[in-house]
């Protein structure tokens, strides 16, 4: 059967154009990029080279800054997860009604501020005379300032937990609203107490939140670049390294390949969670 | 860095072949050859030492004789202008957060109203270079000598025509010679400031003496010491702390040796900033930072804020950085332009770059430091020295293997 144009097609041409203008566009320009002839300081040239690829690919630089944005990616999503779990349980299981969207809400207020003013806050927060600091001193808790709560790995964590959590408690919730009561009466039924309701019902079945959760937390943090650099001190992630490159350095040819060696790497794992951690669920 | 000079008929050359005869018979260094136009400009600092040296030597008649005889060029070239009409319309100027200032453009707004002056930031020449190699639209610029090969390879400056600027025979004339601004027989660069770079300390957290670099790698101070996420600068630090004497031209094994002093100075850095003249300010007022690379505008502001610190010079040797303007390739409103450039020559801003309580920079305009400035200042801060300071400093070059250096700094980054 012949699919005919319709007057209702105008309707995708904003959207089309917009996508065509804004993201196929400079993505294509990056893959074009990507196989130029690399060199610093802008002088790069057109031409077809693998090199960048394998310069990329196979530095010891890359390899320490992948296993380090790994582990600060999975700590982050970890440790997100830990305080967005139980909070999305209460919001979902515990409470009744529309009270658990309404608090979820409001959870996404902060995040109509602007992301850098938001870790610009944080550095006041964190710093070695920030609020943290003061609290801890003036409880009594410690004698001196603690310091690893500002230009660390550990700022960068607490950073990114506080910035991802509304992302994280969204689809919990939504996952846990969707599990069925009964499911639970029948495994009370069957003489199951709390916590193997929760590991063999709850948590199986909450997966898919899990799943997206780790979409939205993990994947961004591959190529996170301002959090490191403004509050992480040392930390240089991955995002960091491309974004030297690009405007440090300006060899936009292997900052190009690294982009769309993350692209893949990214897709790849997308992919993987949505095949095989059942994401279908959640809109099915 | 050699450039060699292909023949050309604008006045510019006349006089630039003219001072690289003068400076030729002072010093040696250079090789003229006006018909031809066969003109080498060699290595820039042996140059301007060479001067000074025979200046000593022979006392203030050379002196004399450079100064007067490039004046008698350049009057006579100068009266030769066309009359020319300053456009209407937008200019942009593109330059550092400090010179962007109302009381350095208001003049030059009042002067002519007929151009709408406006400014872009840039946080450092990096940044600037990528945005201009981007397509950002600027009409002047304001780089430092190092940059001016950079900017001049990518083709994104043009020549400037001295002609078109009032306070140009108003400059040292000696600056002539200096790294940047005579390229090829064209003028690309009008420095208008000098600065120095060195370390910058809290007086109330470190009580001892600071008078290295080593000084960055005392474990005393772990987790209070701040370093540049600049290749060339913290490399270049670790070299001198090293006993390198020319930190800018540094073989592999010398490389080698400045990565494993970086890596071992790693677990006492607290951050490798990319903006360390905004960033080291912050972090040593809330107490985080004890111990930077540093700069005098800065120590100035934190000491009008209360904040007990200090600038030494390393006893290794300081950096010394000279900034100015240049004009951005393809301008709509060139004469426009110039008289922005000239703006920065001008006795109120040249001023207010040598007072020591605001930049304390060294400056160019020799008219200024001699009738302008309170001589007390003027000897205090040794304004009439600008030569000698060029001599004995470690001078910001362009660095030859620099695509060596980027790859052992990112090792060091992600060590």
């Amino acid at each position: 059967m012949k699919r005919r144009l319709s007057i209702y097609h105008i309707y995708a041409i904003p959207t089309t154009a917009y996508l065509l203008l804004f993201f196929y566009i400079p993505i294509i320009t990056i893959i074009v990029y990507s196989f130029w002839i690399g060199g610093p300081f802008y002088e790069f040239k057109p031409g077809f080279t693998l090199e960048n690829y394998v310069r990329f690919l196979t530095s010891r630089v890359t390899q320490n800054v992948m296993i380090v944005t790994n582990v600060v990616a999975f700590l982050s999503f970890l440790a997100t997860l830990l305080v967005a779990y139980p909070i999305a349980y209460f919001l979902a299981r515990v409470l009744k009604g529309d009270t658990g969207l309404r608090i979820i809400l409001l959870m996404l207020i902060p995040l109509e501020m602007n992301y850098l003013i938001r870790i610009f806050a944080w550095r006041n927060i964190l710093g070695e005379q920030g609020f943290i600091n003061n609290l801890l001193l003036t409880l009594g808790i410690i004698d001196e300032p603690v310091r690893i709560f500002f230009h660390s790995m550990y700022a960068v964590i607490i950073v990114i937990v506080h910035n991802a959590l509304p992302y994280a408690v969204f689809p919990l919730y939504i996952t846990l609203r969707s599990i069925p009561q009964n499911l639970y009466q029948a495994a009370m039924d069957l003489g199951s107490n709390r916590v193997s309701t929760f590991f063999r019902v709850t948590l199986p079945l909450s997966m898919p939140g899990i799943a997206v959760a780790f979409l939205f937390i993990y994947v961004p943090m591959l190529g996170e670049f301002a959090i490191p650099a403004l509050v992480g001190g040392k930390t240089f992630l991955l995002g960091n390294l491309i974004t030297r490159q690009y405007l440090d350095v300006g060899n936009w040819p292997y900052a190009s390949a690294a982009t769309i060696s993350l692209l893949i790497i990214t897709l790849i794992a997308s992919f993987l969670v949505f095949k095989y951690m059942g994401v279908r669920r959640l809109y099915e | 860095m050699k450039r060699s000079i292909s023949g050309q008929s604008k006045p510019v050359l006349v006089v630039a072949t003219i001072v690289a005869l003068i400076v030729g018979a002072v010093g040696g260094f250079f090789v003229g050859g006006a018909g031809a136009g066969v003109v080498t400009v060699t290595s820039t600092i042996e140059r301007i030492k060479t001067i000074t040296e025979t200046v000593a030597a022979d006392g203030a008649v050379i002196t004399m004789t450079v100064t007067q005889t490039l004046t008698t060029t350049l009057v006579s070239t100068v009266t030769q202008a066309p009359a020319v009409e300053v456009e209407s319309g937008r200019l942009l100027l593109f330059t550092w957060e400090e010179e962007a200032t109302d009381a350095f453009l208001n003049p030059f707004r009042e002067k002519y109203p007929q151009v709408q002056l406006e400014t872009a930031i840039y946080g450092d020449q990096d940044e600037m270079v990528a945005k201009l190699q981007a397509g950002f639209r600027a009409d002047v610029i304001a780089p430092c000598s190092d940059y001016i090969g950079i900017l001049l390879d990518l083709g994104l400056i043009q020549p400037i025509d001295v002609r078109l600027l009032d306070n140009w025979l108003d400059m040292f004339p000696e600056l002539w010679a200096a790294p940047g601004v005579v390229v090829d027989g064209e003028v690309y660069f009008i420095p208008t400031n000098i600065g120095q770079e060195g370390i910058m300390y809290r007086t109330d957290k470190i009580q001892r003496e600071i008078t290295s670099w080593n000084d960055l790698w005392d474990p005393e101070f772990a987790g209070h010491i701040l370093m540049p996420d600049d290749p060339k600068i913290s490399i270049a630090i670790a070299a001198l702390a090293l006993g390198f004497k020319d930190p800018w031209n540094l073989n592999e094994e010398q490389l080698q040796q400045v990565k494993e002093k970086l890596i071992e100075q790693k677990p006492l850095v607290l951050k490798y900033s990319d903006e360390p003249d905004v960033e080291a300010a912050e972090l040593m007022a809330a107490g985080d930072v004890w111990i930077s690379v540093g700069w005098i505008p800065e120590v100035n502001e934190l000491t009008s804020e209360g904040i007990p610190v200090k600038y030494v010079s390393p006893k290794e040797g300081e950096f010394i950085f000279m900034c100015g303007n240049s004009i951005v390739k393809g301008t709509q409103m060139p004469v426009a332009a110039h008289k922005l450039v000239d703006n920065f020559l001008a006795p109120h801003v040249q001023t207010a770059f040598a007072d020591p309580e605001e930049f304390g920079y060294w400056v160019t305009n020799k008219r200024v430091v001699e009738e302008m400035i309170d001589p007390e200042v003027v000897e205090a801060a040794g304004l009439d020295k600008v030569l000698e300071v060029l001599q004995n400093a470690v001078f910001e070059e362009a660095v030859p293997n620099y695509d060596l250096w980027i790859s052992v700094w990112e090792e060091v980054l992600a060590a």
